[in-house]
Order: C-alpha cells, then sequence, then structure tokens
C-alpha cells in the first residue's frame, strides 16, 4: 500500500488508485459520447452532460430516452433513479469525513462516481489518518474527471465514424450490467435484483417507464425486509450476517 | 443545443449532487442511522440497477449468438467479475470488456 505522509501525497495516491479503472472509463466515456451524437444531439450536448453529471451510465439512458422523445421526467427520472445508488456511497463514505468542512463536503459531493467512492472506502478500511483522507478523495475524483470529459469529446467526435458492425448498444448493456454485479453482496441483495428485474420485464410496456420504477421500489421492499429479517436472525445467534455499513456497497 | 435536452440534462445534474450530498452534508450525524434506513440503503443499488439492467438484456430484438468472439469475449469477464468478487477487480475488468468490444478484440 501506498506511504502517504502528507496531503499532496495523500493526492497523488488517490490519483494512482484510479488510474487501473480508468481502462474501463474511457471507453465508457467514448460510448456515451457516441450515443448522443447517434442520438441525433451535438458534442457541446455531450460534453455538458459529462460536466454537469458526471455519471454515465445516468446520461447514457437521459440521451438515449431524449432522443426517442421521452418527456422530461421520463428520461430525467430514469437518469435519476440509476444515479440513487449514490445515496448509499454519499451514507457510506460520509462517516469517514465528519472533520471536512460543510461547504467543501457539500461541493466535492459533485465528484462522487462509482470509482472515487470504491478506491477511497477501500483504502480507509485498510487505513488512512483522517487528515489525508479529504485529499485521497478529491485526487481519485478529479483523476476521474480528467479522464471523463475528453473521453466524452472523443465519442461524440468520432461517434459517426464508428462502424455500424461495433455493437455499441451491446456495450452500452455491459456498462450496466458492470455496476450490476458489484451492487450483488448477499441474499437479500440478490432477491431485490431479482425481485426488480422481474417486475421490469413483466412491466416493460406499461406507459412512461413507470415498470421501470415500480420494479425498482419493489426490488428494495423485498430486499429490506430479507435483509431485516436475516439481521434479526443473527442477533438471535444465526451466522447469516449482514454486515457494516461500509461492506455493504 | 436541444432545449429538451438541456433541462433533462440540468434537472439530472441538479438532482444526482442533491443525492450525492444527501448523507455527506450531514457527515457528522451520518455515524448513527438507523437500522431500517441502512437495510433501505443497502437494496438501492441492487433493485435500481436491475431494473435498468434485465428488459434491455431480454428485450426479443436482441439475439445473442455465445460464439461470437466479441459477446463471448464480454461474458467471460463478467463471470470473471462475478467470480473475482472485489470493488476494484469489477470495474477494471468490466471496463476491459467494454474496451474489446470497442476494439473487436474480443
Amino acid at each position: 500500500m501506498e506511504e502517504v505522509d502528507d496531503r499532496r501525497s495523500a493526492l497523488l495516491a488517490g490519483s494512482r488508485a484510479v488510474w487501473p479503472l480508468l481502462v474501463g472509463v474511457f471507453p465508457f466515456g467514448i460510448v456515451f459520447g457516441a450515443t448522443t451524437v447517434e442520438s441525433g444531439f451535438s458534442v457541446l450536448d455531450a460534453s455538458l452532460s459529462s460536466l454537469l453529471v458526471l455519471a454515465g451510465a445516468a446520461q447514457i439512458a437521459a440521451v438515449d430516452l431524449s432522443g426517442d422523445g421521452a418527456s422530461l421526467a421520463v428520461a430525467a427520472g430514469t437518469a435519476l433513479i440509476i444515479n440513487l445508488r449514490m445515496l448509499l456511497y454519499s451514507a457510506s463514505l460520509a462517516p469517514w469525513l465528519p472533520h471536512v468542512p460543510f461547504g467543501r463536503r457539500v461541493a466535492a459531493a459533485y465528484l462522487l462516481t462509482d470509482q472515487a467512492y470504491a478506491v477511497s472506502v477501500n483504502r480507509y478500511d485498510a487505513g488512512l489518518a483522517v487528515g489525508h483522507r479529504f485529499a485521497y478523495y478529491l485526487g481519485a475524483g478529479w483523476t476521474l474527471w480528467l479522464c471523463w470529459q475528453p473521453a466524452t469529446v472523443v465519442g461524440a467526435v468520432v461517434g459517426d465514424t464508428i462502424p455500424d458492425s461495433i455493437p455499441i448498444d451491446l456495450a452500452v448493456e455491459l456498462v450496466f450490467l458492470v455496476l450490476l454485479i458489484p451492487a450483488i453482496r448477499d441474499r437479500p441483495n440478490l432477491l431485490a435484483a431479482a425481485t426488480a428485474g422481474t417486475i421490469a420485464v413483466v412491466g416493460a410496456e406499461l406507459p412512461a417507464n413507470s415498470g421501470m420504477f415500480l420494479a425498482a421500489i419493489g426490488g428494495i421492499v423485498v430486499g429490506t425486509v430479507a435483509s431485516l429479517r436475516s439481521t434479526s436472525r443473527v442477533d438471535a445467534g444465526g451466522d447469516d450476517g449482514a454486515d457494516g455499513l461500509n461492506g455493504a456497497a | 443545443m436541444s432545449s429538451s435536452l438541456l433541462a433533462v440534462t440540468v434537472v439530472v445534474a441538479v438532482g444526482t449532487w442533491g443525492i450525492r450530498a444527501s448523507f455527506l452534508s450531514v457527515a457528522h450525524r451520518a455515524g448513527d442511522l438507523s437500522p431500517l434506513v441502512l437495510a433501505v440503503l443497502r437494496q438501492i443499488p441492487p433493485a435500481a440497477l436491475a431494473a435498468l439492467v434485465l428488459p434491455g438484456l431480454l428485450r426479443p430484438e436482441v439475439s445473442y449468438d455465445p460464439w461470437n468472439a466479441r459477446l463471448g469475449g464480454a461474458l467471460v469477464a463478467l463471470v470473471l467479475a462475478l467470480w473475482r468478487r472485489n470493488d476494484l477487480a469489477t470495474p477494471l475488468v468490466g471496463g476491459l470488456a467494454v474496451a474489446a468490444l470497442l476494439l473487436q478484440l474480443g
């Protein structure tokens, strides 16, 4: 594990922890940029979305639905459901950063991505002095940001020239799957995913994407009930365990 | 910029920032969330993402040929990601799978 003894080295350590993940982030950015122009929007549209939203899966869904003529409520609502997972990241990161001033915490929330979250919590768990934690997170977050912005532009510029034989659609599905798989960490999670997936498939034809909204809610309810049940069994001496919040994302 | 997409982008940006800042904004008190809140939070990622992914994967107009080299590569990467259950391995392997798809090296 990298030695961290001042703020600057913490920033650099956070940055370096994200580097290997950029192998996936850059192509994902290209997919987003290409999807944007293929949906009939411009390079500027793609770039603005990346600057303002900084959350690839939600950006793709928003652009895809808008290109198909979906209403603002459906396009934005779907994207926000995708980003709801960041509630968990926010809750999981917060206990590590209580010393950071309020304004800086709220501003830095902008940089909270799957990758910045994953490397930060991993490192905090392994041990990192309180004074270096925030810098580590910022190093990870800004590094991801610096990769995402140009990737988006490249994708939007070359999007038209990507041959039809390359299945951009499939790449998009893969991106979502890559998020889903690590999110399933225990049996309640699996039940939540199975319930939500089933409702979403059955309800796929419901108007205004409402099948997806119902599916997410149904999955959360079933998973929560299963999780509370297994927790009470643990309290009674069982071993099928719910671990702490930080192990949960 | 099309005004409709701009509106969607702005709403998603503001909403996403709110989601990201939610618990971070009360970090000094976030240590003592109730078990029910924790239980709900932990089900959000699998439920929301499965609701998004499965209809797309199972839609009838997509045909899957497991012998297709690119798709095969992607599936291998996904199985590896599942098997090597690690926060960091999964985005790395998944990203490689996406890269392979794009480059047709799969």
